[in-house]
């Protein structure tokens, strides 16, 4: 399932939300417009944690996650760390990084497998990347993008890449992450993947000026036609188990 | 689902999207995400160009206004009434390219000009957009500010009152071409002959002042200003005036006697008091022919105590020189030389020599300037004091002894001008320009001068001949005007290409250029046409001369063609005298 | 070294541009790094499986490849993933952004010098380090590396300072790979060039290359083509010269003073009020830095600024040509002076020229002088006499002087190399060392014009010690091109010193060749006459005529007038040349007790710079210190002489030639 919506007339969603397969990140704003469209969704599936980051509301390309942890910048404050470790399942690791590129959205693109960041990112920062969300961390750029965070969105089913992304390179990412990647738009013709759209196993949130076309692009790339959340949810408990076991 | 059939090479190096409206498949080049259907939908390039306008057209003059202040003929469809009409919307069209324009088919009558306006504008990073849009331009009827002031027929607002109160109008023949020459005519709305002088109209009272300063630059004068309330607001506290200059030119000529008050005389140099007029520029020169000695009076010096000339040109009567033997001074040109002159066969009445009782034998002797030029056997021009009689105080108050029987003014060359050879040059005219609408084609004049017919015709014919021969015997003169060739063996074709190329539309303005070209013709047929009767004795007596005294004159004044200039009819008929050279 | 030393090439100086052959040949680049570990430590983690030499696959046709690095394919996936974490692909995915990528093996010649510095192979710290190194080798990718690993295994960041230590050198050390005694270079010498006559280059094999290919080729158009400018703004001053690589002919005209055998094409120098007396600084600065200053003196300078700036762009204008034919184009000016080279519309020359050099050593008030020095600075080679143990201690000390990384840090001097008369020699024999003295002495003895201290060494070690013709005519050249009469006649007339050899260091011209002035050249000629029979004179000597007594007599008695001026003058120079003397004694004294001292101290090789004497400065050195330290900087002492000379003459020519 794809969803428009839209924080305060603001199209750029992906701005003020992080949505991964374990919990999800939405600003606070002024209204619950925003947050009741992912209540709608997500409601007793995972849970969604209304914070500001660094007392910003673009949590969205601040912070950095997966199924495993979370990423917040330097700037994040100990009261919001500490209400992201409250409202965050246990198993989801916190992390704050020192880094110069603190917005840690716009530099790291991941699933729960791989990431792809920024290539000058600290090296510190990169260990740090593969300890907490447990990815395969891989300097890359999209489309001659160093910002791949923002030109991307990515699941395990697969992803949503810069439009002008090459067959070639297309080829080439998607050989790195093992998913099928596809380039694209949102916001009827924007190229800022990262900022239009949030997207998980099961569903996805697209800005509201986003076409019939795009979201029929995004749910066959990510695979979201009939996925329900318990099927993926299952899916991902067996994987657990497989990993525990 | 991008599904294509690509070449490896090159598409590796592609990418291709899904349109975000329309889901075809397009390359990803363009930075809007969208194929260019869809783009053009979303975006209007002609935005910001008004599709409408208004064209300001003169119903008098059937001119466009083109902005902000020209008025163009321009026919309907022409480039020009396209350029015209693009201005109108030339601001927001800086920001698109300008692909093609032009005109869709309206009824004149409907007042509507429709213009296709094809345009390019570059939407996003590398699309450019094409589009078509029609400019709609009503026209608005109005008047011109040329067309307004000929309607209200309040044309002009200064005038310049030129007057020279003599007989003949040789100075005037000479300020028109130094008017041509320097231009100073070009704000000139109309000219007007008036007795004794012409009148010029100015619509702005500074040409008036430019044209008074100039006539101030090549004459004496003396000028009076004086205005004339037409309205006045009392409001604005503005008001309406028409201004008159008066312009008095000094009524000595070239060549004149003068016999000044013998103060005056004294003051300037102690010269003698008879003098005459050597030259007249922006002084008067006056030179003492028995000493060589000269004087110079200015405007103001000369109004302050004006004279009257003794004698004119026309008292001159020829004689021919028996001897000539200079006597020593020299200044510039002129040698003192004593003479002795007899009074010329040809100048009549004088079948007994010794007509006055005198018992001489008519040979005079006398002391002249032109020792220089004189040779025995020449003929000169000078004044007969003896038997002149003159009422003039100064002349009377002078010492009678001293009084020479004849002065010499000018050589003179009878011979040569009796063989009427064409003159190879020819003078503009400013009358064309300020032709007179009222006038009929056949109107004869010289220049703006004696174009209204009358008693001052006649004179004016004879003045232009006197005047063409001092312009051909006086360098200096000749220097501070323009002469033009004139082409001899054409001269029938162009007489009547000009007169074909002058036009239906042109017909009443022949009068200048048609006189200039009469003037160039034989002297007789001059003559003949304009009913000039030249001095009866002057040519009669020439011809008796023929047989007695066959040769040339060798020093004749011959003018050198380098001095002229080309292409007089051309520049007649284009420009309409805007611009002499 | 069996032979004793000839009289080296390097007492003159040679330009860069006209090495002798023998010597280019034998040239080899001295990093500060030893040279013999290349190619040891080639399993390292950044090299990439691309040795396979697949022919250039499509990308994406036949299967795995990487966009991002020149000609990488894989077979497998896990090749492919790792490579993607390589440093390789890790530097071109930053590389490419700049639009430069580099194919395995350029990568490979990059790293080379610090691949192996992390030593072992150990994941964690390899990784580190290679991060570091990614980094910086982005930092400078231009700058080239040749230098290997040292063989202690000590820390990263001691290789880390000496890959820096290399690439920061203003000097690049040539070295002779064998001793070339017919030149008269010892062993243990190396020869200085300064970097920026270069272009940048990756590997020190190509500045080899580029100062071969930089050799005048001896054809006269080509070489009379070629030219450098040199630039200098500051403080209201412009100097500027276009000067041609070909030295000047004797036979034409100079019309710089001093400029000797330099070709100078243009020279400019012009003088602006911009800068206040007291306080320093531009208007513009202080302009800028405060509200705009409204005395008469600021409006002055502002005007002067300007005026200056106009003066210098129209100069340009002028000399475009030149520029244009310029090889490089040595700059020195402030970053608003800067303004008035180019960057502004219609500038003749373009910001990013790669022509632009800036001066690499201090430069003094922009003067015409100061510019011919610094052409001296520049084109001469630097010489100096290090064994291989002082060169390594001179190695670490600089390095060691290096500032840890990451710190912005000035260029440190190069290790400075002891002056051509350095009296020690380490490793040298001793009885090659005493010959090296000896030949020093008497350079030194004729230098000073010391005719009796010459004729006692003579005696004492003349006949046995030269008895080789070649190096007779050397020592008669020396003598002719310092202008030494006395010693010259002595040793022509009674040592019966051999004038027909060819000198090699000196373009095999003979000793007449070589004479100084008029006077020299009259005592060849007198010789010539007086003994007509010791040698073929016209033709080995190439002493074109002889000189009688008479002959000379007349000459003389012709310009007995001006010599007896001229005498004065001489006099007055000899007074001078006799103070020099005695100071260049005390500065020997000097040095020959610092020299001990060094020998007391292993750190040799910081205290080694100035020890010629003319300055005693121990503390660190800056770039070029060498020549910095010897006054009239940049030309050797005889130099110096010979311009002060000619300086002088001239002047009393002119005054002469007034009267």
């Amino acid at each position: 399932m794809a969803v428009r919506t839209q924080f305060e007339n603001s199209t750029d969603i992906g701005v003020f939300s992080k949505l991964t397969n374990s919990y999800c990140l939405t600003a606070l704003a002024s209204s619950t417009n925003f947050y009741s469209v992912f209540e709608s969704e997500l409601a007793d599936v995972i849970p969604i944690v209304h914070t500001t980051i660094g007392g910003t509301r673009i949590v969205g390309r601040l912070t950095a996650g997966n199924r495993h942890g979370l990423l917040v910048p330097s700037t994040t404050t100990d009261q919001e760390l500490q209400h992201l470790r409250n409202s965050l399942p246990p198993s989801v690791a916190i992390q704050r990084i020192e880094e110069r590129l603190s917005a840690l959205g716009n530099v790291i693109a991941c699933n729960d497998y791989v990431a792809l960041v920024h290539p000058d990112i600290d090296r510190e920062t990169e260990e740090i990347i593969a300890d907490t969300l447990k990815v395969e961390v891989f300097r890359q750029t999209v489309a001659s993008n160093v910002l791949v965070g923002s030109y991307c969105a990515l699941s395990n089913q697969g992803g949503l890449v810069h439009p002008k992304t090459s067959r070639s390179e297309l080829d080439e990412l998607s050989s790195l992450l093992q998913v099928p990647l596809v380039a694209g738009t949102v916001n009827r013709g924007s190229e800022v993947i990262g900022a239009g759209l949030v997207v998980n196993d099961w569903c996805a949130f697209t800005g509201l000026d986003t076409t019939a076309t795009e979201i029929s692009v995004i749910e066959a790339t990510f695979r979201l036609q009939g996925q329900t959340s318990a099927a993926v949810i299952n899916e991902m408990r067996d994987s657990l188990i497989d990993h525990y076991a | 689902m991008v599904a294509m059939d690509y070449e490896p090479d090159a598409a590796g190096q592609e990418s291709y999207i899904l349109c975000a409206d329309c889901g075809t498949v397009i390359s990803s080049a363009n930075g809007a995400g969208l194929c260019v259907g869809c783009l053009r939908n979303t975006v209007d390039i002609t935005e910001g160009i008004p599709k409408e306008a208004v064209l300001n057209f003169c119903r008098g003059c059937e001119r466009f206004l083109s902005p902000p202040q020209t008025w163009v003929t321009a026919q309907p469809e022409s480039r020009e009434l396209l350029a015209i009409c693009l201005k109108k919307i030339s601001r927001p069209l800086m920001k698109v390219r300008l692909i093609d324009a032009s005109f869709i088919w309206t009824e004149p009558h409907s007042r509507r000009i429709k213009i296709k306006v094809t345009i390019q504008k570059e939407v996003l990073a590398n699309t450019v957009l094409q589009q078509t849009f029609e400019l709609l331009l009503v026209v608005h009827t109005g008047q011109c500010p040329q067309c307004t002031r000929l309607a209200a027929k309040n044309t002009w607002k200064a005038s310049v009152q030129v007057r020279q109160k003599v007989t003949h109008k040789r100075t005037f023949l000479w300020l028109e071409q130094l008017i041509l020459k320097h231009n100073a005519h070009k704000d000139t709305i109309n000219i007007n002959e008036k007795r004794d002088g012409l009148d010029f109209f100015y619509a702005e009272r500074n040409n008036a002042i430019k044209m008074v300063e100039f006539l101030a630059g090549v004459v004496p004068v003396r000028t009076k200003a004086s205005e004339q309330l037409i309205s006045s607001d009392t409001h604005s506290n503005t008001s309406n005036y028409k201004f008159t200059y008066s312009v008095e030119i000094v009524p000595v000529c070239k060549d004149d006697l003068v016999c000044l008050p013998k103060n005056q005389a004294k003051a300037w140099g102690n010269i003698s008091p008879l003098t005459i007029c050597s030259r007249v520029g922006n002084t008067v020169h006056l030179l003492d022919p028995m000493t060589l000695q000269q004087t110079d009076v200015t405007a103001p010096v000369y109004w302050r105590q004006p004279f009257d000339s003794l004698a004119t040109v026309t008292d001159l009567v020829e004689f021919i020189v028996l001897d000539v033997e200079p006597s020593g001074p020299v200044r510039g040109k002129y040698v003192l030389a004593d003479a002795q002159v007899v009074r010329s066969l040809s100048s009549g009445n004088n079948s007994n020599m010794d007509e006055d009782g005198m018992g001489d034998d008519g040979i005079y002797h006398t002391r002249t300037h032109l020792g220089g030029i004189l040779q025995p056997g020449d003929t000169v021009l000078g004044y007969h004091l003896t038997n002149s009689n003159f009422n003039n105080d100064a002349f009377e108050s002078f010492n009678q002894d001293r009084i020479p029987d004849v002065i010499l003014v000018k050589k003179t060359y009878p011979n040569r001008r009796k063989k009427s050879k064409p003159r190879n040059w020819k003078l503009r005219s400013i009358a064309k320009e300020a032709e007179d609408v009222n006038e009929n084609s056949n109107t004869i004049g010289r220049g703006a001068l004696g174009r209204k017919g009358g008693v001052d015709q006649r004179n004016v014919e004879r003045d232009y001949e006197l005047f063409l021969r001092d312009l051909e015997e006086d360098k200096e003169m000749r220097a501070a005007i323009n002469l033009y060739k004139h082409d001899q063996q054409s001269k029938d074709e162009n007489d009547e290409d000009g007169d074909v190329g002058m036009g239906d539309s042109n017909k009443k303005s022949g009068s200048g250029l048609k006189g200039g070209k009469k003037r160039n013709g034989t002297a007789a047929a001059a003559a003949a046409a304009s009913g000039m009767q030249m001095d009866e004795d002057m040519d009669t007596g020439a011809g008796e001369d023929t047989d007695a005294d066959d040769e040339d004159e060798e020093d004749f004044p011959e003018i050198d063609i380098n001095e002229l200039l080309e292409h007089f009819e051309e520049m007649d008929m284009e420009d309409g005298g805007e611009e002499v050279q | 070294m069996s032979s004793s030393t000839p009289i080296s090439i390097l007492s003159r100086g040679v330009s860069v541009y006209s090495i002798p052959p023998e010597l280019l040949a034998n040239l080899s680049v001295r990093s500060i790094q030893a040279q013999d570990k290349i190619g040891e430590d080639q399993e390292t983690s950044t090299k990439p499986v691309t040795q396979l030499p697949t022919p250039a696959n499509l990308p994406g046709a036949s299967g795995l490849s990487c966009q991002t690095c020149p000609n990488a394919n894989f077979d497998t996936v896990e090749e492919q993933r790792k490579h993607f974490k390589s440093d390789w692909h890790r530097y071109n995915a930053k590389a490419k952004l700049t639009g430069r990528t580099v194919n395995a093996e350029e990568w490979d010649g990059m790293v080379e010098g610090i691949s192996s510095i992390s030593g072992s192979e150990s994941s964690s710290s390899s990784g580190s380090s290679s991060q570091s190194k990614v980094a910086k080798l982005l930092k400078r990718q231009t700058l080239g590396n040749n230098g290997t690993a040292s063989d202690d295994e000590e820390a990263l960041e001691l290789a880390d300072r000496q890959r820096r230590a290399h690439l920061r050198t203003a000097v690049i050390w040539f070295s002779p790979t064998t001793p070339l005694t017919s030149l008269g270079i010892p062993k243990d010498t190396q020869f200085g060039v300064h970097r920026s006559l270069f272009p940048p280059f990756d590997t020190a094999a190509d500045y080899l290359t580029e100062l071969k290919r930089m050799q005048l080729t001896g054809d006269e158009e080509e070489d009379k083509e070629r030219r450098l400018t040199l630039l200098m703004v500051a403080g209201g001053h412009f100097a500027g010269m276009v000067v041609s690589i070909k030295p000047r002919g004797k036979s034409e005209k100079q019309d710089v003073k001093g400029a000797g055998e330099v070709r100078v094409l243009k020279h400019k120098t012009f003088h602006r009020y911009t800068t206040r007396k007291k306080q320093g600084g531009s208007q513009a600065l202080n302009d800028n830095a405060k509200s705009k200053a409204v005395s008469a003196g600021a409006m002055l300078r502002r005007y002067g600024e300007q005026a200056l700036q106009e003066e210098i762009r129209a100069l340009m204008i002028d000399w475009e040509e030149d520029l244009a034919a310029s090889e490089r184009i040595f700059i020195r000016a402030s970053t608003h002076g800067k303004k008035s080279f180019y960057g502004y519309e219609g500038a003749v020359l373009h910001k990013n020229d790669d022509r632009f050099r800036t001066f690499p050593f201090p430069t003094r008030r922009p003067t015409l002088d100061e510019v011919l020095r610094c052409w001296h600075e520049l084109t001469r080679m630097k010489v100096s006499h290090l064994s291989e143990d002082a060169l390594k201690a001179l190695d670490e000390e600089y390095i060691a002087s290096l500032q840890p990384k990451n710190k912005p840090i000035k260029p440190t001097p190069a290790p400075t190399p002891a002056p051509s008369t350095a009296p020690l020699i380490p490793k040298l024999s001793p009885e090659e060392e005493a010959k090296i003295d000896r030949r020093k002495r008497l350079e030194e003895m004729i230098r000073k014009g010391k005719l009796d201290a010459l004729k006692s060494f003579w005696s004492k070690y003349g006949n046995e010690h030269y008895a080789d013709e070649v190096e007779q005519s050397e020592i008669l050249g020396l003598c002719a091109s310092l202008g030494q009469e006395e010693i010259l006649k002595y040793l022509l007339e009674e040592e019966k010193l051999n004038p027909t050899k060819s000198i090699e260091s000196s373009n095999n011209k003979k000793p007449y060749d070589l004479s100084a002035n008029k006077n020299i050249r009259n005592i060849f000629r007198r010789t010539a006459y007086n003994y007509p029979d010791w040698y073929n004179w016209i033709e080995d000597a190439k002493v074109p005529s002889g000189l009688s007594d008479e002959l000379q007599s007349e000459q003389n008695a012709k310009k007995s007038e001006r010599r007896k001026g001229l005498k004065d003058k001489l006099k007055e120079r000899e007074k001078q040349k006799q103070l020099d003397a005695e100071q260049q004694e005390k500065d020997e004294l000097e040095a020959e007790q610092e020299r001990i001292k060094q020998d007391h101290m292993k750190q040799a090789a910081l205290s080694l710079g100035n020890s010629n004497g003319s300055t005693n400065n121990k503390g660190p050195q800056k770039l070029g210190g060498k020549i910095g330290g010897e006054g009239l900087g940049g030309m050797t002492p005889e130099m110096r002489q010979q311009i002060e000379r000619e300086r002088r003459a001239r002047a009393a020519e002119a005054r002469f030639g007034s009267r």
